[in-house]
């Protein structure tokens, strides 16, 4: 039961992730390789502000959604003019140095070993418990992130959005702001993948390097792809298949090489076979 | 000032195999528009390959280098025909094919870790060969690089210039609806592209893997500084991609002399963003290669 709970907890983290990376890719056609990092850079802030710092959760947690933005707009507003293939290179070096960054700058991220102790949400003297509680919370913190995507993806900001992702020129000759407003929903975004790592600290109670590396950010990718792009559905769907799918290997015991490894060779030919043969995902219903 | 100048050669060193990266990843990419990040994966091939063929089958050095380039040219040739041809002519999205070669190169890489593991295999014992000329260290590794600098380049010009086939590519790179109108056949034209842009990283393998050994990953760190060297150089710019990778090795190994071998990372994202805010059409491109997404 427990396990099941931790399973239910992770997929939501993810589906937060996924949802607003949708937002990015599916919607408003920014390639964004940068979400891993900057749910890492969420993660951190987090972790710095209330174990260094002494602050409580909450205005941590706004803090590390206010960084995420900022970063974003930071790597966005250099990048985002120019033609999009420039912005997926200067995304894929961000990741990679992003995780540079966490193991070297060691006064202030204790480089590979992680911070420890990060408090757990508290309204007043209710501390929330691990088990239900957590889960409860981290549940009511998703559903805001998809009901602010939904918003987003609703009525007039939609058309918007998918003109600048269908022809850039077309949008701009429409009056749309297009370089203006894929900063805009790139910060927002940044602000949604902060959140979800503010969120992923107070569960773990614990930050460290590895969970936001390019595997991560290659996992996000799938997770939005296998699901479906532009699909709400399909950034649960997808979180849910991949998460549960590496349990399976559980039923087959010890069969001597390295589960992780087999699943991302699967992974891998996953989203080929994907791309090739089903575009839209398992429960998208428009093109890639 | 010593150490300055032997850092500068070792920065010529690893500049050759970026230029090398760089510019194999830029006739793909200027001839099919498509951002092939499976190149990071065709690397790591030309390295399984050749310690399969020297370690392990024990070829004579020369024959097993070009068995190698053979095998990435080959492994290219297969995910251009198997992959990337077939999402063309589907119409895919630039965003399908992005996800498409991000998922070549997932999978490539987890299938090198589950036949090789991830443990270094060296393909040399002990240290390389070393000379010494006043005071300035030279590896066997600086003088191979310099000699394939030296030829690969000038060759690949002269075969784009001067052969019907080098101008076909470099028709097609310009505009592909013409060169097909004028009876080019994009298609086969494009295993060519595919062939010599990953032969390429076939030869750039060699110049790491006697070093450093060949581990399942090695080709992602190289790709992120050959496509940083594609934009320095000036998208669309062949000599300017290689141009690209060479300062970037050499800025990279100078970086050594104040700062500590893991910044160089960001020592190179720092060129990236200098590059793309203060010039992002690059050293020698004359205007901003845009493409809608």
């Amino acid at each position: 039961m427990d396990y099941a709970q931790h399973l239910l907890i992770v997929i939501l983290l993810y589906a937060a992730l996924t949802v607003s990376l949708d937002l990015l890719i599916g919607h408003t056609g920014i390639l964004s390789f940068g979400h891993a990092a900057l749910y890492g850079i969420g993660g951190y802030a987090t972790a710095i502000l209330t174990v260094y710092v002494g602050w409580d959760w909450l205005p941590a947690m706004v803090a590390a959604i206010l960084v995420g933005a900022a970063t974003a707009a930071l790597i966005g507003i250099p990048t985002l003019r120019l033609g999009g293939d420039y912005f997926i290179l200067a995304l894929f070096g961000f990741q990679s140095i992003v995780t540079d960054l966490i193991l070297n700058l060691e006064p202030l991220t204790n480089g590979p070993f992680g911070i420890r102790g990060i408090p757990r949400p508290s309204f007043g003297t209710y501390v929330v418990p691990s088990g239900p509680g957590i889960l409860l919370f981290i549940a009511v913190c998703t559903a805001l992130i998809f009901f602010i995507h939904w918003r987003f993806i609703t009525a007039p900001m939609k058309a918007m959005l998918h003109a600048i992702r269908d022809d850039e020129t077309v949008a701009m000759a429409l009056g749309i702001d297009v370089v203006r407003t894929k900063i805009l929903i790139f910060s927002l975004g940044g602000g949604f993948a902060a959140f979800a790592g503010a969120l992923a600290v107070f569960y773990y109670r614990f930050v460290g390097a590895g969970s936001f590396t390019l595997e991560t950010m290659i996992l996000l990718w799938a997770m939005v792809y296998v699901g479906g792009s532009c699909s709400i559905l399909g950034a649960l769907v997808g979180p849910a298949l991949l998460i549960l799918f590496p349990e399976l290997f559980r039923f087959v015991g010890d069969i001597g090489v390295d589960v992780a490894t087999i699943q991302e060779a699967l992974y891998g030919l996953l989203l080929v076979l994907l791309m090739l043969y089903r575009p839209q995902g398992l429960v998208g219903r428009t093109g890639g | 000032m010593l150490l300055l100048l032997q850092l500068f050669i070792d920065g010529l060193a690893a500049g050759a195999l970026y230029a090398l990266m760089a510019v194999g990843f830029a006739i793909i990419y200027n001839g099919t528009r498509m951002l092939h990040l499976a190149h990071g994966a065709v690397f790591t091939f030309g390295g399984y390959a050749l310690y399969v063929f020297l370690m392990l089958l024990r070829l004579p050095v020369a024959l097993g280098l070009i068995l190698a380039v053979g095998a990435s040219a080959g492994l290219g040739v297969l995910m251009e025909i198997f992959v990337y041809r077939p999402l063309r002519e589907r119409n895919s999205s630039p965003a399908a094919i992005l996800v498409a070669s991000l998922g070549l190169l997932t999978f490539f890489q987890a299938l090198y870790a589950l036949i090789f593991g991830t443990d270094t295999l060296n393909l040399h014992e002990g240290p390389l060969p070393t000379f010494e000329f006043a005071d300035l260290t030279v590896t066997a590794l600086h003088i191979v690089a310099a000699i394939a600098a030296l030829i690969v380049f000038p060759v690949l010009q002269l075969f784009l210039v001067r052969t019907r086939y080098g101008r076909a590519i470099r028709a097609l790179a310009d505009n592909p609806r013409l060169a097909v109108v004028r009876g080019i056949d994009s298609d086969r034209l494009t295993i060519l592209i595919f062939a010599i842009g990953s032969g390429l990283a076939g030869i750039a393998v060699g110049l790491v893997a006697f070093d450093l050994g060949v581990t399942p990953e090695m080709g992602f760190s190289v790709l992120f500084v050959a496509l940083v060297a594609v934009i320095v150089g000036g998208v669309g710019y062949l000599p300017g991609a290689a141009a690209g990778g060479f300062l970037l090795g050499i800025i990279q190994d100078l970086s050594l002399w104040q700062l500590s071998g893991r910044w160089q990372g960001v020592v190179v994202f720092g060129a990236l963003v200098t590059f793309l805010i203060f010039r992002p059409q690059g050293i020698f491109g004359y205007m901003l290669v845009t493409r809608r997404v």
